[in-house]
């Protein structure tokens, strides 16, 4: 229980800094050298996912980036998707729709070892005599 | 390759229910009510007694629910673009169509697989229902054609599957 509360604090920590760093920067950035926040922004999301997924050993680090990347990148999708053209669009949700399919496919069958995973502990044997 | 996956599947989900409703946010409140209304549903289902003790399957449950919701709705919002980058042709509208009863009837077929089964029936449906008000503005002639179509897709599926309730 504590382990898992100490993980979840320094993941937080990971994911409110990450963020700040990630909007610091593109301000930074933005008032330096031109207007370039969004793609600023978009770069950040990208390399916190490579970051994320990198680390997936250590899941408070790998979670942190991963959900500032979340962040991230949808703040950047929600300002700028009207500004998408309607064929990039059409490839974005094909492409999210594949990978759901895909990973519905691989992961979420009713397979019966899923359904003995999930399923309460077994009872245990009594010693035979 | 499991623990890339455990590491990765929760901030994906996150990404991927807040495209849907990002991409929600151009569509008609149509797809947003129902939508809704079959999320609170589906998750209401939580109050079954199988996952009120059991927090890993809570989390399981929580987890297809987002994929089957996902699914659901992106499936019309694409056929919405395509309709859109095509101009409303009938073409696309009949292939869509077939679109929608191909992933109706796979949902149905499919076996040991909920989730494709709700994602698909449900997003097939939409589709269906989105193509069919399309098809309202084209006149007389393809109302009748679709709604020819959909009544001969409907008829077989049900011999199909009924053929033993049949007989």
């Amino acid at each position: 229980m504590k382990n898992n509360f100490i993980r979840i604090v320094l993941g937080s920590i990971i994911f409110l800094f990450s963020t700040a760093l990630a909007y610091f920067t593109a301000n930074y950035i933005d008032a330096s050298h031109g207007p370039n926040y969004w793609l600023a922004l978009a770069a950040f999301g990208g390399v916190y996912v490579l970051v994320g997924i990198v680390t997936a050993m250590v899941f408070p680090i790998s979670l942190g980036f991963l959900f500032s990347a979340d962040v991230v990148i949808l703040h950047v999708l929600f300002d700028q998707y009207s500004k998408i053209d309607e064929m990039y669009k059409v490839l974005l949700v094909a492409f999210i729709l594949f990978v759901l399919y895909v990973f519905a496919w691989l992961k979420l069958g009713d397979h019966p070892l899923v359904r003995m995973q999930t399923s309460a502990p077994a009872q245990p044997q009594s010693p035979s005599s | 390759m499991e623990l890339l996956a455990a590491a990765i599947v929760w901030p994906l989900l996150i990404l991927l229910v807040g495209l849907v409703f990002l991409a929600l946010g151009n569509a008609s409140l149509f797809f947003i009510f129902p939508a809704f209304v079959l999320f609170v549903i589906v998750l209401a289902s939580f109050r079954d007694k199988d996952y009120k003790t059991d927090y890993a399957s809570q989390l399981e449950h929580l987890r297809r629910v987002i994929v089957i919701f996902s699914i659901a709705i992106l499936l019309p919002l694409f056929m919405r673009y395509v309709m859109d980058i095509s101009g409303s042709v009938l073409p696309i509208m009949i292939g869509g169509l077939f679109l929608g009863f191909a992933l109706v009837i796979w949902g149905i077929f499919v076996q040991d697989h909920k989730v494709l089964t709700f994602a698909n029936v449900l997003g097939g449906a939409f589709i269906i229902i989105y193509l069919y008000g399309q098809l309202w503005s084209l006149g007389q002639l393809p109302r009748i054609i679709a709604a020819a179509f959909g009544l001969l897709m409907a008829v077989v599926v049900s011999v199909i599957k009924l053929k033993d309730k049949i007989s």
